[in-house]
């Protein structure tokens, strides 16, 4: 009876090791939209109107395109990873057009209706972290705004789970690739002062101007997650 | 010395059984029944918004209105529901032990005649049975 028991012990930690592997071989995973079907797994979820998101990929190095007239709406990407032995994200973006808002101080961002009107930024990454409990789930979203400092995290306007995280700030690379690379580890412990309790379970990509009805465009490529340093 | 008698809220075991039983079956498939349809309505729905500020702006106000109505109608329908198994149990359970007594002072002789209930209450059929019973004894 007992050798029975052991027995089904082991053949359930067996099954639980080989669907974890298995999903953990997908890791570390590459979005590099140099492919006309490079959409086909990524959902795209309507807040306020349709962004035209497309793939250039005629040219060598493919990228995806982002442009929002008045609209938000983003690309949702589900992937689970553990962001304690998996904590980096990498990727390229370039605005050509931000939001036009009127200038946003840090003051602004205690007046929720006043900073809900300038919620719009040219390009953002979220990496989200859901639970079973949705009014839990928790994200960071890596921001690059015209405005707001680089570096400082903020809490969105809409809940306290949501960190926004200014990673490329101002004008001086407009129009240019720029390459971020992050610890969402790290990040998350920042923003949230303790570390993440679940797993990360989607990103995400959003490029939006609903609150300032303006138009804004942004390119993104390279993007890769889930992985960590060889160093390491 | 007068002695303060404490009126029991139970008249036995069987009283106290029947009411948590009655009790159980009104409250457990509603509270089941409550937990699926938030989950099914709010949790899937924010599943498939699945933008965080979507589900903050949308579905996050929204559940908080419901969990404020629930919060408020929950204690009414707990105390709804304890009272009416209360009464259901009185109902069952009264009867059972004045037809338990009666038959009792008939095997004792202290009493005769047909056993008596009271309007409403439950296991008129039985009563009448035991009735011609006892008439033909």
């Amino acid at each position: 009876m007992r050798k029975r028991k052991i027995i089904y012990i082991f053949l359930f930690t067996l099954l639980v090791s080989f669907i974890y592997y298995a999903h953990a071989k997908e890791l570390p995973k590459w979005f590099l939209f140099n492919k006309d079907n490079a959409l086909k797994e990524w959902q795209e979820k309507i807040f306020k109107g349709k962004v035209m998101y497309s793939v250039e990929s005629e040219k060598q190095d493919g990228h995806l395109s982002a442009i929002s007239e008045k609209s938000c709406s983003g690309l949702f990407y589900r992937i689970k990873f553990n962001s304690k032995k998996l904590p980096l994200i990498s990727w390229q973006w370039k605005v050509v057009k931000f939001p036009e808002k009127a200038p946003l101080g840090l003051g602004d961002v205690n007046k929720k209706q006043g900073w809900i009107e300038k919620d719009d930024y040219a390009a953002r990454v979220y990496v989200i972290f859901p639970s079973f409990n949705f009014r839990k789930t928790k994200s960071i979203e890596y921001i690059w705004d015209k405005e707001l400092p680089e570096g400082k995290i903020l809490t969105s306007p809409y809940s306290k789970n949501i960190k926004l995280i200014i990673v490329e700030s101002g004008m001086d690379n407009i129009d240019k690739w720029v390459f971020e690379k992050r610890n969402i580890y790290e990040d998350y412990k920042a923003s949230f002062g303790s570390p993440p309790r679940s797993n990360v379970g989607a990103i995400a990509l959003m490029t939006d101007t609903d609150n300032t009805l303006s138009t804004a465009e942004a390119l993104y490529k390279n993007m890769k997650v889930g992985y960590r340093d060889e160093a390491e | 010395m007068k002695q303060n008698k404490r009126k029991k809220a139970f008249a036995n075991k069987l009283h106290k059984e029947i009411f948590l039983l009655v009790f159980a079956a009104a409250l457990i498939p509603t509270g089941i029944a409550t937990i699926s349809l938030y989950y099914l309505i709010f949790g899937v729905t924010a599943e498939q918004f699945a933008i965080p500020e979507v589900i903050a702006y949308n579905i996050i106000p929204a559940s908080e209105k419901v969990t404020s109505i629930l919060l408020l109608a929950a204690p009414v329908s707990i105390l709804v529901i304890l009272i009416l198994a209360y009464k259901v149990s009185h109902k069952i359970v009264g009867p059972f032990d004045r037809i338990v007594k009666d038959l009792d002072d008939r095997i004792k002789a202290r009493a005769k005649g047909h056993i008596g209930l009271r309007k409403g209450d439950k296991f008129q059929p039985l009563v009448d049975k035991i009735n011609r019973l006892l008439d033909k004894l």
